[in-house]
């Protein structure tokens, strides 16, 4: 069977807009035509580099970018930077979407163009930081630089449930905080922020809700992993595995 | 005008067709790609009940003959759809959603899964049909010997062996078990949790709610109606044509693999005898020629010439 689960999405706990991972994306509203350069990076390193056309009047008027797509062509040995249009509708903004569809994540984006710029570490007031929270618990959502939290309860999704539609959330990000400071989702639904006062928004896996009991592994050689048992004479110089410290 | 005669009752000829019965068997696989889906099926088939007919018309119905398929075991390999989170719109306008979310899969790839049912004894054909009966000489079987003496004393004489012939052959679903209807949910269980195993609870929870129902997904895939037999059925005798393979077999082995019985040509008309006088006496052997068979109501009629 050719079957890989990305373990990126089953692992995502913490969701940062100046730090872009799975299950997270932000929308940069362009609003102005023109040429554009981007770049990549994951911490200090450039880690990939793109062109974009924003034109006026066109048909497409979202582009989405996979960065760790991007990432890994450049890790790959592509030199030429690859090159992207997107075309704003009449009174509309193009919107320039990036997201990361598997891997560690982490990375940041910089645009810089004649008349305008952007830089998902501070986001701007038209663009849009999202989330998608697969794993029932509670999250934290934090602002920077302004310190205000929030919390958003995520409601496991029975099996049963056939059909459901994931909905978004929509919450606003000001100078006061977030609002609504807590919401209650419901598991693959969205969470979109609308960063009005700028800064960054991080979301992270507080409290997860404890899983249902995993059946017990089979053990297919009970020999192999026998300890107890050793045959009479046979010693052992080391410890098998670490035995936690016991609190004192 | 013949020289010889024999008859042999209907009941002989039944019995005879029961050891022919008893004695079939073969086990055949195949493969089919059928687009959405593949199928992959082992079958052993044996024979079952049935009874022959002697008509006046010189044919024998052959009448309810059981086809067994055991054992049976089916593999059924599908690509389930992408499994998927996002794709919500973020920013809603009154012409419709300026800005949807990315969707980001589970999976790489369309998870591509196999599963494997018994259906052995849940299927049920009958073979009915009209034959005919035939001599077939077969003269290499005495090849290789000096002389027809030698060829029976080595029971390698040419033969004349009496085939049931089948002139057309009917096969009929009979029934499909009821039980099928819970293999069916169990192939489609198996099938989800081969994909969704590694995945931890929260994460089956979502996946199964995303793909709207995978019971209906996989029924629509496999393209299951209401009637599982019904679909059985035809995944057998269309999809897989099954079904007119084992006609064929069962055909072929009547007419030309097992014999009903066969007799020496030169007949031994009278046995060697041993003599305390002088040299053994060898069998005294007639030639068959132009031998005939009838069918009756009642008796099979063998006709022969008997020639030097």
């Amino acid at each position: 069977m050719a079957l890989r689960i990305k373990q990126s999405i089953i692992n995502a706990t913490e969701f940062r807009s100046d730090g872009l991972g799975v299950l997270a994306s932000i929308a940069w509203a362009a609003e102005t035509v023109g040429r554009y350069r981007g770049t990549v990076r994951r911490g200090d390193a450039a880690v990939a580099s793109f062109e974009l056309e924003v034109d006026k009047g066109g048909a497409a008027s979202q582009l989405d970018i996979d960065l760790n797509d991007l990432a890994g062509a450049s890790l790959g040995g592509a030199r030429a930077a690859r090159r992207f249009q997107v075309a704003s509708a009449e009174g509309q903004p193009a919107y320039v979407q990036f997201f990361v569809s598997d891997g560690p994540g982490g990375y940041q984006v910089v645009i810089e163009g004649a008349k305008a710029n952007f830089d998902s570490r501070s986001l701007g007031p038209r663009d849009v930081f999202t989330t998608v929270l697969v794993r029932p618990g509670l999250y934290t959502m934090e602002h920077k630089p302004s310190g205000a939290k929030g919390e958003i309860a995520v409601e496991r999704l029975e099996q049963s449930e056939k059909g459901y539609e994931p909905k978004a959330h929509q919450v606003r990000v000001t100078a006061r905080g977030f609002d609504p400071p807590r919401l209650a989702i419901r598991g693959a639904d969205g969470v979109v922020f609308a960063v009005e006062g700028g800064g960054a928004v991080r979301v992270r896996l507080a409290k997860p809700e404890p899983d249902e009991k995993q059946p017990p592994r089979r053990r297919l050689y009970p020999e192999a992993l026998r300890i107890k048992g050793r045959a009479a004479g046979e010693t052992s110089s080391k410890p098998v595995g670490k035995r936690p410290a016991k609190p004192r | 005008m013949a020289d010889l005669q024999l008859a042999i009752s209907e009941a002989v000829v039944r019995k005879l067709f029961v050891t022919a019965r008893d004695n079939f068997a073969f086990s055949h696989s195949d493969s089919v790609d059928l687009g959405p889906f593949t199928v992959s099926y082992s079958a052993g088939v044996k024979l079952k009940n049935g009874d022959i007919d002697f008509q006046s018309n010189n044919t024998v119905l052959l009448k309810e003959l059981d086809i067994v398929y055991d054992p049976l075991s089916v593999t059924f390999g599908l690509d389930i759809p992408r499994v998927c989170v996002g794709g919500f719109c973020i920013i809603p306008t009154p012409f419709g959603c300026a800005l949807r979310a990315p969707r980001v899969c589970f999976f790489e790839d369309d998870p591509d899964v196999a599963a494997t049912i018994n259906l052995s004894g849940i299927i049920t054909t009958e073979i009915s049909g009209t034959c005919g009966m035939t001599l077939r000489f077969v003269p290499e079987a005495g090849a290789g010997t000096p002389d027809p003496w030698t060829a029976l004393a080595n029971g390698v004489s040419n033969e004349w062996r009496l085939h049931l012939v089948p002139g057309w052959l009917d096969i009929d679903l009979i029934d499909v078990a009821d039980t099928v209807g819970n293999l069916i949910d169990q192939l489609i269980d198996a099938l989800v949790d081969d994909v969704l195993s590694p995945l931890p609870g929260w994460a089956r929870g979502i996946v199964k709610a995303i793909l709207h129902g995978v019971t209906s997904i996989i029924r629509t895939i496999l393209d299951i109606g209401d009637d599982i037999g019904e679909w059985l059925s035809n995944l057998f005798n269309v999809s897989l044509d099954l079904f007119s393979f084992v006609v064929d077999e069962v055909a072929k082995y009547f007419a030309d693999k097992f014999a009903l019985f066969a007799f020496p040509d030169p007949y031994p008309m009278l046995p060697a005898e041993t003599s305390v006088l002088g040299p053994p006496l060898v069998p005294v052997l007639i030639n068959i020629v132009q031998p005939a068979i009838t069918v009756t109501d009642t008796e099979l009629v063998l006709e022969t010439s008997l020639g030097a």
